[in-house]
């Protein structure tokens, strides 16, 4: 299992295709959050990461080992996911229950708080630009660096910094709208 | 220090690669600058809350359903908006072709008087061509009639040589039986 993952691309290349499953068990977690992430919704979710490792898995023999294989398999999800946000532009999809992993030590109510928190955080994501979605994920969900990000879009770091200052901007103002929205509601029903 | 510099020392800040001199020019900032300590707390919250964001589960027999699609899927699939895409791409490139040809091509040609000279030239070819045949014609029955005309002639020759020679042997051997027979009278 330790083998690494340019030994396992080329046994698949080989004609071992049984040995994808190994990069699919290391890679699964990043892929499928953030494809949740970026599309927030878990059965789209679930559909574009398992067409993203297809795809992966089809262009094995294009993966250029210069760049990390997490990278290129990132590059082919945020590529995959903002042509499904494409094609879905105009549908708004109800934003679902977050699973969280972290519940247990909560009390219920803290629970809820933080379940509503998050719901609200991913209503905010789903509300930004695509590209600028793929961005702040990558950045601040993902924790991928300025040049793994560069080579992901294929876009300059000045059009990077700039996009992801956007995103933050843009981020702040529905979480903030959202909070005074709700604050506006409460009074109103008082 | 304006607030759009501070502006730019927040993003640094959120770049993680903020050093302490900024830090400490940020945070002197906000102090006396209610209006960006509000949005530096406000984008903090916001960011903070994507990076808390929950690890999520990943669904039950992930790799199963991924390994088996692989496995049946059928390869060299054409997804069919790519197919579309290039039909009708030929089929326009097609329709730009045959207007190009009957709106621009063919009046140009007319226009420009390239279609009577070409056709005059073709007619003109065409009488060369009839007149070169015609004569070919000729020069062949003529050629046909001189060789006719000269075995004729060698054997029109061969029989009168013939016919001579053969009254000629007719002559001697008439000549010789005489002489024979002129010959046993004289001496019986």
């Amino acid at each position: 299992m330790d083998a690494s993952d340019m030994d396992i691309i080329k046994a698949c290349l080989n004609g071992d295709t049984d040995c994808f499953a190994v990069l699919i068990e290391r890679y699964k977690k990043l892929i499928f959050s953030t494809a949740y992430r970026m599309l927030g919704s878990r059965e789209e979710a679930e559909d574009t990461a398992q067409e993203a490792f297809i795809r992966i898995y089809n262009a094995l023999s294009k993966y250029n080992p210069e760049y990390k294989f997490s990278t290129w398999a990132l590059k082919i999800t945020t590529n995959l996911c903002l042509d499904v946000l494409r094609k879905k532009k105009g549908e708004t999809v109800p934003i679902e229950e977050e699973y969280g992993l972290k519940d247990d030590k909560d009390t219920p109510e803290d629970a809820y708080i933080r379940k509503e928190k998050q719901k609200a955080v991913q209503e905010a994501i789903s509300r930004l630009p695509d590209k600028y979605k793929q961005l702040l994920i990558l950045f601040h969900n993902q924790n991928l660096s300025y040049q793994e990000i560069m080579s992901i879009t294929g876009e300059s770091l000045t059009i990077v910094k700039n996009r992801l200052y956007r995103a933050r901007q843009m981020l702040k103002n529905y979480l903030t709208d959202e909070g005074k929205e709700g604050e506006a509601a409460c009074h109103a029903v008082k | 220090m304006s607030c759009g510099e501070i502006s730019n020392l927040m993003m640094k800040y959120f770049d993680g690669d903020i050093n302490d001199l900024e830090l400490q020019r940020l945070f002197k900032h906000n102090e006396s600058c209610k209006d960006c300590e509000l949005a530096f707390e406000a984008l903090k919250d916001a960011i903070f809350a994507v990076e808390e964001l929950p690890e999520v589960e990943i669904p039950d027999g992930f790799e199963a359903k991924v390994m088996t699609q692989i496995k049946t899927q059928t390869h060299y699939t054409i997804h069919p908006k790519v197919l579309l895409f290039w039909i009708m791409g030929a089929a326009g490139l097609m329709v730009f072709a045959l207007n190009l040809i009957f709106f621009v091509g063919i009046p140009f040609i007319k226009e420009s008087g390239l279609f009577t000279a070409l056709s005059a030239m073709m007619s003109h070819g065409f009488e060369y061509a009839a007149e070169v045949l015609n004569r070919a014609i000729i020069e062949f029955s003529i050629g046909i009639s001189y060789m006719v005309r000269f075995r004729d002639r060698l054997l029109q020759n061969y029989t009168v040589l013939i016919a001579t020679a053969a009254s000629g042997l007719v002559l001697i051997q008439m000549l010789i039986s005489r002489l024979r027979e002129f010959e046993e009278n004289q001496n019986p």
